[in-house]
């Protein structure tokens, strides 16, 4: 929807800009002193959310590329130094890692039945409880995300008021549909909020993955030991197999709690003794990944087919019926967890734990129904006069394509991907359920399930059923975004139609 | 293009198609990773007795043999017989004794949605943005939503600690006594009775009220999308030119709802019949091995990771060929309701 | 490897997490306690001793149990436990161990076994007061020759080399090395006597010819062989009308849900039962649906708890019977009984093997001194195990438990303690560091202890400069990759076939394990001319070969088993982990044998009865 594709061929933004740029550099001031808050952040982000060792790993391992090595630890390094720089939003900054203070609580009543007591941290952000001081992080994370938003909001209204040319665009009405639209805007808030938790997974943790979850007998923590009264140290792995949650006897952290390391526990703990919100977070960042790397694949197969074959049709657009015919003549989530099972033990299994040969099965067998959705579209667009205008005008296939019908289909596209990520968001967790797909230790939302399946019934239920909660909410707010998109750009249309509502269930997973 | 013509094209078309989904099968269970003679041996076998099994399976042929054979013996319906679940059983028969469970499971999971999601549906359409058209959609939505392991666990664990978890109430002596929660040996009793030629309606119940969970989970995601199409359909029929017409003619509502709106509603729900034998044969295979139904879904994953292939290439062929027919049907079922589809397009 | 496949299946497959599940479900107890236990448990060759005071009559009980999907009930195709529990109680072998206790051997359908020759001739006279169930009649000496020659030759077979390659039978083999037909030496002399010649002496043919394999069917059942055309079809014998000579016969298998066998009458069976007049087997695999459908809704007549229910506190050992079992209670169970208990030491050993030329030495110290034994029973497994710094068990070790224990003093890599400082300092002499960290693939077979352990030992590893990768497999994966040597660290069991510590120490005779070969042992690649330990350990093996005494070699075998545990250490080819402990539960109501090492699946359950439930 952006305002390039219907305005590009005008004069470029940037002559406008140059025009007029007092209110772009006001905006552009203030959004530079929010990115300057956060900027180790974002390269960190960027260094660790792919697998850039395995990827290099595999890419240097071709002899020709392995000429490239010195360029690569070159940008490495960079990316490195860069995600050292300090950030607002920091563990350092609001640590909540810590542990009591020794002489007792320092303040102790009950009020209307509840046991209050309050105890000095030393560690802590300003000597808070542990609780208390991630609360302050979280919220400030939250805090920072909306102010972002809200900053791009007014972006875009700085741009409506000074540098477009027309008045108004159909663009205005598909936002204004939008800003009316609740259920989408519902949809919106849950996306960001899980979106949010992904980027910033490692500040939201009450915990890191490196010292929690990955290198556990490699760091060590100071904890009051209640019955000594003395501060004790000792290695985070020995204190997680103290504070497993495991159904029966008192071995249970439950929702919210303190462990006896003086860790807080915002979610409690997993059979293993590792924190579920630090699991549950980084899981976030696994399945984000998954799921748009697999639309991304599909949408490119997809679209550059839809495009191909209504542009040529006859021949063309038959064999491209067939071949995704055969494809969904087959069942989906058997063909999953068959390549899964298959492929499971490959090299390719190895890359990001299993997390990419996930995505690329649900990229290569998930385009037949986008391709289907936006199939349709494209024959009607082919058909319209600019199209042949432009053919007359002696303009070549491919520019026809990318300028006067892509983005006629984009927004279909839109909706599809958005459907079919929660689709995807539940396959991949129906696979590591099953034990095919994504392998310890990375974190990911189906093992948690799986792992406290057993104990549902038990007091520690809080392993299966908050990841399972966490998943309808995330899939039913990608769908109702779904929902919000395609009444905005389209209230007549009901297009992604059987195939789309298929898509977002995840194919019965 | 007569209706017959366009239907022997489209069966032409399916050919390809058929084998497509077959070659790969044969590729990925015969040149993948799992060996079903390490499966049968586990650590203990000699290398004897597993070159012995080798040659008597004919694991030893030529690929391009072993692929004709196999093309072959699909295509004459002989599916050959079971390595490792049930050595020396046909396959046929392996899978006939566990198909009726899974169609029992399935054939509920048709029904709840239809009965239920539909209705609902179309009750939402006819009353746009009241509460009950929200609660509805809402409700549908979060349904679908639910991952359906993840809901059958619950189900599972829920209905068995029922006097514990839901305030006393208790699931399994509820109307009738099944102290197993959810399964299927009711129905097999039930299914033996039948075939002994008698009928025995508590006995069904009994069957019924063991599968109704499963079913409910597996049919979830049908329901939702079957919700929303219908509501969708109804919404759109409700503002179409012709009813606008009738309704100045002055057809009371009742008759019109029933007589021209509703017919023309289920339209859009056909294609929703294929995407639903997808979602059935896909979420059987999680389902049953969570609720530990032996039916053919749980056949198949068995099959599948214990490397018995003619097994579970037979059952892939025959979901290939059941998808393929359904989609064949649902076309020609198209052009007979609406006639407005032409023969064209595919 | 020889039989007690029933045995080791059924633990390699099925440990830990759900495992234990399994593990449970199999066992149940002893009678209602101390008391009755002497009748059957002490029990001597001649079965007629075993009555005592017990009335020979069959009451209507069904005893109720549960299993997991059973496969075949061909004995000769028979290879998984869930199978095996059927096909112990169809079929009779020629010999039997009572009650699953593996270190007595007794004569079943044999009258007697006569072995002459050094050990390489057998003469099998049966009893003649056997008969086949049906209208099978008498089991005559052709009906044995028959069931071997379908062990031999049968294209169902899956354990031929059994008779021809363990026992050894003299048997001709043609251009392929294929077996030839009706070429094995075993002879029917008269209507009840059978000679057999081996190609060379072997020890334990009484305890071979135990395993269900072995069993004997009427000749010319099926036509699977030359010269027969078959009473009936290969499939109707194998899935629905198996005929032998044991206490019960099949009723029916839905392959899916339930098998039912039923008691032949008292006095039918050659020996004494069976007292139920059938057995109900459940098909239930989920674990948790086995606590439901065992504990809370009481539908078998053995409670399993698998291990998100199961709590150490309320297990209460009273004492210990004469063959070492401590039993008790446990409870209350969710069902509110508290139900008699009883633990049985298996003859099994669980390790993590090194590939040696794929994993250097100090990294292999490093992970042995990272290992906490002790760690992994208690807050993996959560069940009474024996951790292990020895690969033979202490039932069969040298000197026994004691010796065991105070040779287990001079372990280098610390029992039940995590030396991650030792590991760091190895791992550092040998150049590793942070930055440079080793990278070993660790394949576990898909079991929820197995990945939860490799979870723990990940974790302690980074912290020595060992970044190991878990890859969790299929079983037969992982054997299909060990025997072309892919693997570098790998978890396995291993059971017991006949008590004596040569039949584990086997896998660490060095040349057996060069996965070069068709058919090594265990795949660890301990080559002799690369390490002066494999060498020690191959010298060691000679000198139990060069031993055989049986009296006057076993100071020379012990010594020689002793070196080969110490070159174990030297070079941690095998890290012992520990030995499994089973819990056995029975409902109150149940009369059952305790059964013994060998594991449930071969205990003959004609002597279970039933009482009054309530």
């Amino acid at each position: 929807m952006s305002q390039q594709t219907t305005h590009g061929d005008d004069a470029p933004l940037l002559d406008r800009i140059r025009e007029n740029p007092q209110p772009a550099i006001r905006w552009a001031a203030v959004a530079a002193v929010l990115l300057a808050l956060q900027v180790g952040a974002v390269f960190a982000a960027m260094m660790e959310l792919p697998p850039w060792d395995t990827i290099a790993g595999y890419v240097l391992g071709v002899p020709l590329l392995g000429a490239l090595e010195p360029a690569f630890s070159a940008v490495a390094g960079v990316g490195d130094r860069l995600a050292d720089v300090p950030t607002l939003l920091s563990r350092e900054l609001i640590p909540n890692r810590g542990h009591r203070v020794g002489n007792g609580p320092v303040f102790e009543t009950t009020i209307a039945g509840f046991d209050l007591v309050y105890w000095q941290w030393d560690g802590t952000f300003l000597g808070l409880p542990a609780a208390v001081a991630w609360f302050v992080r979280v919220a400030l994370v939250y805090l920072y995300a909306f102010v972002w938003m809200g900053w791009l909001w007014k972006g875009y209204l700085v741009f409506r008021e000074n540098y477009r040319y027309a008045d108004w665009t159909p663009a205005d009405d598909v936002i204004d549909r939008m800003r009316t639209h609740r259920w989408g805007q519902f949809g919106f808030v849950v996306i960001t909020l899980f979106v949010v938790m992904a980027l910033f997974a490692p500040a939201l943790g009450p915990t890191t993955f490196d010292e929690n979850i990955d290198k556990p007998y490699s760091h060590e923590l100071e904890y009051l030991d209640k019955e000594t009264g003395e501060v004790e140290t000792t290695l985070v792995g020995n204190a997680n197999l103290q504070s497993k949650s495991r159904g029966s006897g008192n071995e249970n952290i439950g929702v919210g709690s303190y462990d006896e390391y003086d860790r807080w526990h915002p979610f409690g703990t997993l059979i293993n003794g590792k924190d579920l919100f630090t699991f549950i977070a980084l899981g976030s960042r696994v399945s984000l990944f998954i799921g748009l790397v697999a639309i991304g694949i599909s949408s490119v197969i997809a679209f550059g087919l839809a495009m191909v074959s209504a542009y040529y049709k006859g021949p063309v657009d038959l064999a491209t019926v067939l071949l995704s015919d055969s494809i969904q003549a087959m069942p989906r989530l058997l063909v999953l967890i068959a390549a899964a099972v298959l492929l499971g033990e490959t090299w390719i299994a190895d890359i990001y734990n299993g997390g990419f040969l996930l995505a690329l099965l649900f990229g290569s067998w998930g385009w037949p129904g986008l391709w289907r959705a936006v199939r349709g579209p494209s024959f009607q667009v082919v058909e319209r006069e600019w199209v042949d205008a432009a053919r007359s005008y002696g303009q070549t296939p491919r520019r026809i394509m990318q300028k006067h019908m892509a983005p006629y289909v984009v927004g279909y596209l839109l909706i599809y991907a958005s459907m079919s990520l929660g689709g995807i968001i539940i396959a991949t967790s129906a696979l590591s359920f099953l034990g095919l797909g994504i392998t310890q230790p990375t974190p990911e939302w189906g093992r948690a399930i799986s792992m406290g399946q057993e104990y549902i019934a038990t007091q520690s239920w809080h392993i299966s059923i908050i990841p399972g909660l966490l998943i309808v909410i995330v899939v039913t707010g990608f769908n109702a975004l779904g929902d919000g998109i395609r009444d905005a750009i389209d209230p007549q249309s009901d297009s992604g139609g059987a195939s789309g509502e298929s898509a977002a269930a995840g194919g019965g997973a | 293009m007569s209706r017959w013509s366009y239907f022997a094209k489209r069966l032409i078309l399916s050919i390809p198609v058929i084998l497509f989904g077959t070659s790969l099968t044969f590729i990925a269970i015969r040149m993948g990773p799992i060996d079903p003679v390490a499966a049968v041996y586990g650590d203990s076998g000699t290398a004897a007795d597993m070159a012995r099994m080798r040659e008597s399976l004919g694991l030893n042929d030529p690929l391009w043999q072993q692929y004709l054979e196999f093309i072959w013996d699909m295509f004459r319906f002989d599916l050959g017989q079971s390595w490792v679940l049930q050595p020396g059983s046909r396959t046929t028969d392996l899978i006939l004794s566990r198909a009726p469970r899974t169609v029992w499971m399935g054939f509920w999971a048709v029904l709840i949605p239809l009965f239920i999601g539909i209705p609902l549906g179309f009750y939402a359409g006819l009353n746009p943005n009241t509460v009950g058209d929200y609660t509805a959609s809402f409700g549908g939505i979060v349904w679908r939503a639910m991952p359906n392991f993840w809901l059958a666990v619950i189900l599972m664990i829920g209905l068995s600690n029922s006097e514990s978890l839901l305030f006393g109430f208790d699931w399994k002596g509820f109307i009738l006594h099944t102290p197993q929660v959810i399964g299927t040996n009711e129905f097999q009793s039930a299914w033996n009775g039948m075939q002994a030629g008698q009928l025995e309606p508590v006995q069904w119940a009994k069957a019924t009220k063991q599968i109704l969970p499963a079913s409910v989970v597996l049919g979830s995601a049908s329901m939702g999308n079957e919700m929303r199409i219908g509501r969708t359909a109804m919404l759109e029929t409700k503002h179409s030119n012709y009813v606008e017409m009738a309704k100045a003619k002055g057809v009371s509502g009742r008759s019109l709802v029933w007589k021209h709106m509703f017919r023309n509603a289920l339209i859009p729900l056909v294609p929703v019949i294929t995407a639903e034998a997808n979602l059935l044969l896909g979420g059987s295979v999680l389902i049953e091995s969570v609720l530990s139904i032996n039916g053919i879904g749980l056949l198949f994953f068995r099959a599948l990771t214990q490397a018995d292939l003619p097994v579970a290439g037979a059952l892939m062929y025959v979901f290939i060929l059941l998808l393929v027919f359904i989609n064949i049907m649902q076309d020609l079922l198209y052009t007979i309701i609406d006639p407005r589809v032409g023969y064209e397009n595919e | 490897m020889t039989d007690n496949d029933t045995t080791r299946r059924r633990f390699l497959q099925a440990t830990g997490g759900a495992a234990a599940a399994v593990a449970l479900a199999g066992c149940s107890g002893g009678g209602d306690g101390g008391d009755d236990e002497s009748q059957d448990e002490d029990r001597t060759a001649e079965p007629e001793t075993e009555t005592t005071t017990r009335e020979q009559v069959q009451s209507d009980k069904t005893y109720r149990r549960i299993n997991s999907t059973m496969t075949t009930f061909d004995p000769v195709a028979v290879t998984d436990e869930a199978s095996i529990y059927l096909v112990h109680n169809l079929f009779d072998a020629l010999t039997n161990y009572p009650n699953g206790d593996a270190q007595s051997i007794e004569n079943l359908l044999a009258e007697e076994l006569e072995i002459t020759g050094g050990g390489s001739e057998v003469t099998v006279t049966l009893r003649d007061d056997i008969a086949f169930n049906g209208d099978y009649g008498d089991v005559t000496a052709s009906d044995v020759v028959y069931s071997f020659e379908r062990l031999a030759a049968s294209t169902n077979s899956r354990r031929a080399s059994f008779l021809l390659g363990d026992l050894g039978v003299s048997h001709e083999r043609d251009g392929d090395d294929a077996y030839v037909p009706g070429s094995m030496a075993i002879e029917a002399t008269d209507e009840k006597t059978v000679e057999m010649s081996l190609d060379a002496p072997f020890h334990a043919i009484a305890e071979i010819l135990a395993y269900d394999s072995f069993a004997i069917h009427p000749e010319g059942i099926v036509g699977d062989i030359d010269g027969y055309d078959g009473d009936m079809s290969y499939e109707e014998f194998a899935q629905e009308n198996p005929i032998g000579a044991g206490a019960f016969t099949l009723d029916h298998w839905d392959s899916g849900s339930e098998a039912v066998i039923d008691a032949r009458p008292i006095g039918d069976y050659h020996e004494n039962g069976p007292y139920v007049s059938s057995i109900h087997f459940q098909v239930v695999e989920d674990s948790n649906a086995r606590y439901t459908y065992t504990v809370i809704n009481e539908n078998a007549d053995h409670p399993v708890v698998p291990n998100a229910q199961y709590d150490p506190d309320k297990v209460t050992v009273e004492s210990r019977d004469s063959k070492g079992r401590d039993y008790g209670t446990y409870g209350p169970l969710e069902n509110g009984r508290t139900v008699p208990y009883y633990q049985v030491e298996e003859i099994v050993t669980y390790y993590i093997a090194f590939n040696q030329k794929n994993v250097p030495k100090p990294v292999r110290q490093a992970f042995a001194h990272v290992t906490n034994q002790d760690q992994i029973v208690n807050d993996v497994l959560k069940k009474p195990a024996k951790t292990a710094p020895h690969y033979v068990p202490p039932g069969i070790f040298p000197g026994g438990l004691e010796e065991y224990e105070s040779h287990a003093e001079d372990y280098p890599y610390g029992i039940d303690e995590n030396r991650i400082p030792e590991a760091q300092s190895i791992m550092e002499e040998a150049g590793y560091s942070d930055d440079d960290m080793y990278e070993l693939e660790f394949t576990t077979y898909e079991s929820g202890f197995w990945e939860e352990t490799a979870g723990i030992l990940r974790d302690q590893l980074a912290s020595a400069y060992i970044d190991l990768s878990v890859t969790p497999t299929k079983f037969s994966t992982l054997t299909e990759r060990g025997r072309n040597g892919d693997l570098d660290a790998y978890t396995l069991g291993w059971g017991m076939d006949y008590p004596a510590p040569d039949n584990f120490l086997k896998l660490l005779n060095p040349p057996q394990t060069d996965t070069s070969l068709s058919a090594p042992i265990s795949y660890v690649d301990w080559d002799p001319e690369e390490s002066e330990a494999a060498q020690n350990a191959a010298d060691a093996w000679q000198q139990f070969k060069d031993n055989p005494d049986p009296e006057g070699g076993q100071e020379a075998r012990n010594e020689a088993y002793i070196a080969m545990e110490e070159a174990n250490w030297e070079d941690v080819v095998f890290l012992d982990i520990y030995h499994p402990i089973t819990e056995a539960m029975d409902y109150p109501w149940v009369t059952r044998p305790r059964f013994g090492g060998a594991g449930p699946a071969s205990q003959k359950l004609a002597k279970v009865s039933i009482d009054d439930r309530d």
